[in-house]
């Protein structure tokens, strides 16, 4: 296996992880949030944590530096766009969430945002492909 | 099609190389950002005024598996021949029909898109800011259009970046908005209760639902000829129409039918998603308007050789002046988007149905070029008819079909009637010609080294 392949699916699994963390904080504290806010925040960050973990396994089998490429910027595009899920729907009075949580859930989705894009550029820069594979 | 260089830009004329192509999801995640707009949204609210929830559901899947039928046969052309709609269109319609087709499918229809969706994105920016000047719906019209235009100027790139950013999270709000709106409106009891105004049979929401997107399904070859496998494209477009037009169309209906005249767009701001309702209106609206823009540009490019990117800014530019006049003339209504998409879905399936008909029955089963690589030649030097007369008269009378049939039989759906009567008349038309050797091309056409 080349370093160049070794070198970006270790730079994915560290961005990777980091969004798994992120969206498992999110899952922990949309748990324990408004009845009405519960249910549909726990979904969307489940759908998170999935869309990131099938990500991992996409790319830990990529047999060359393109494929992982490839597939790593995929998994980094979901976890950044929904990312901006965090950021725009806690606010919402409807929800009824403490001004913690939406404040914690603001900054994560920021965070996951921010992580991504660099995530995404570094990847690029690391195995050649497009940004817009 | 032999390669040639790219003088137009985004290869407007000529074969994708395969260093271009790209993944399944990217063509996914393209096709989703076409879906994802708030006129998807309102054209449902509309089937709330004819359907109560179940039937609207109905309806609008039976229409969508129509468009995703539709749209696989068109994209997997698209998708083994590497070239655009209007560049397919030269085979089975003949290189001046082809012309005029494009022109109705999207160098001018497309634009019409773009301006109507342009002035909906400034009464959405009002309707969420209506204090702030800038945000006034004329106002908005015009920095909104000068801004979509920028991702159709740089190219299929630009459109694949800003849906692989924005459609996830579209697709996540938007379900959530809908709860939040249902529950707020009386919940699922009271919809499953609520009965429509103006009952309408259910041929009707098949036809509108079609029609709202058979331009899309038509055009899908703009996409999916950057498809790396031939059916990587065609599947995409299938499974976001039959997956997620759905939702989309029952989110504007359903609140409809909970709550006459109040649209998701109000409710989210009701319940105080401006921020969301921001996102996808200024994001969302955009992903589908440059697709708008960049089909209309290659469309125009196919009639007029010149740079991509000039058509891209000249058509934007029209659009946006169109979107910022309405906004000062017509005000908000959904009747000016019933009419587009009854008009757009009576006349554009039967030239779908032309394509399809030649590419997949004509060429192989009359003609005899069963490779399906081989089935279209182009490149510097390929002579074309200018006239596929067939082509002409199919697209007629399956318009005119498609138009009159429901006016007396109401049930019927105009569009397959349309697709339908113009696919076997096309079919019928050419077997006579080639069995009894009824000449039915007229004049020709040389392609030019740039692929004109």
């Amino acid at each position: 296996m080349s370093v160049e392949i070794v070198t970006a699916r270790s730079f994915f699994t560290r961005s990777n992880m980091v969004a798994l963390v992120l969206a498992i904080i999110l899952l922990f504290i949309f748990l324990l949030s408004s009845p009405k806010a519960q249910a549909l925040f726990s979904a969307y960050a489940i759908l998170l944590i999935i869309f990131i973990l099938i990500g991992q396994l996409r790319v830990n089998r990529a047999v060359d530096l393109k494929q992982l490429g490839e597939r790593a910027v995929q998994t980094l595009w979901l976890s950044t766009s929904l990312g901006l899920v965090a950021v725009t729907m806690p606010p919402a009075p409807y929800f009824e969430l403490s001004q913690p949580v939406m404040a914690a859930s603001i900054i994560i989705g920021a965070m996951l945002v921010i992580s991504g894009a660099y995530g995404l550029l570094t990847i690029r820069k690391l195995t050649g492909v497009y940004l817009s594979v | 099609m032999t390669e040639v260089k790219d003088h137009f830009g985004d290869y407007a004329l000529t074969k994708i190389p395969e260093s271009e192509t790209r993944t399944f999801l990217n063509q996914l995640m393209i096709f989703m950002g076409v879906l994802a707009v708030w006129a998807a949204v309102f054209a449902g609210a509309a089937l709330a005024s004819w359907f109560d929830a179940a039937t609207l559901v109905v309806s609008v899947v039976i229409g969508c598996i129509i468009l995703g039928v539709i749209a696989y046969l068109t994209g997997y052309i698209g998708s083994r021949t590497r070239a655009s709609t209007y560049v397919i269109l030269r085979h089975s319609t003949g290189r001046g029909v082809a012309m005029i087709a494009g022109l109705i499918i999207s160098g001018i229809s497309a634009t019409i898109w773009f301006a109507y969706e342009t002035w909906l994105f400034g009464v959405i920016m009002q309707g969420v800011f209506p204090d702030i000047p800038f945000m006034r719906v004329e106002v908005a019209s015009i920095w909104g259009g000068l801004l979509m235009m920028t991702t159709a100027l740089i190219g299929y790139r630009a459109l694949s970046v800003l849906s692989y950013f924005i459609v996830p999270a579209w697709f996540v709000i938007l379900p959530m908005a809908l709860a939040a709106a249902i529950d707020i409106n009386g919940g699922w009891a009271a919809l499953m209760a609520a009965k429509p105004p103006t009952p309408a049979d259910i041929g009707v929401g098949i036809t509108f639902t079609v029609g709202v997107y058979i331009v899309g399904a038509t055009i899908a070859p703009d996409v999916t000829r950057f498809s790396r496998k031939p059916h990587d494209g065609p599947l995409a477009w299938f499974i976001h129409v039959v997956l997620f037009m759905p939702i989309i169309m029952a989110a504007g209906g359903f609140l409809q039918l909970l709550a006459p005249g109040v649209n998701l767009v109000a409710a989210m701001v009701g319940v105080g998603m401006v921020w969301a309702v921001v996102l996808t209106g200024v994001v969302g609206q955009w992903t589908t308007n440059d697709n708008n823009l960049y089909s209309s540009s290659l469309a125009w490019c196919n009639v007029i050789p010149i740079k991509r990117a000039y058509w891209v800014a000249i058509m934007g530019i029209i659009g946006t002046i169109i979107a910022a006049l309405i906004a000062l003339g017509f005000g908000v209504s959904l009747e000016a988007l019933l009419i587009l998409g009854t008009l757009l879905g009576t006349w554009i399936p039967p030239m779908a149905a032309v394509m399809i008909a030649d590419f997949y029955v004509v060429k192989p089963s009359l003609m005899g070029v069963k490779v399906v690589e081989k089935r279209y030649d182009w490149g510097p030097g390929t002579v074309y008819h200018l006239v596929n007369w067939p082509a002409v008269v199919a697209i007629v009378v399956g318009g005119f079909l498609a138009w009159w049939i429901p006016q007396i039989y109401p049930t019927v759906p105009g569009v397959v009637i349309g697709f339908g009567s113009s696919l076997a008349l096309f079919i019928i038309l050419m077997t006579v010609c080639v069995k009894l050797g009824v000449k039915y091309g007229i004049g020709k056409w040389v392609e030019t080294g740039k692929g004109f």
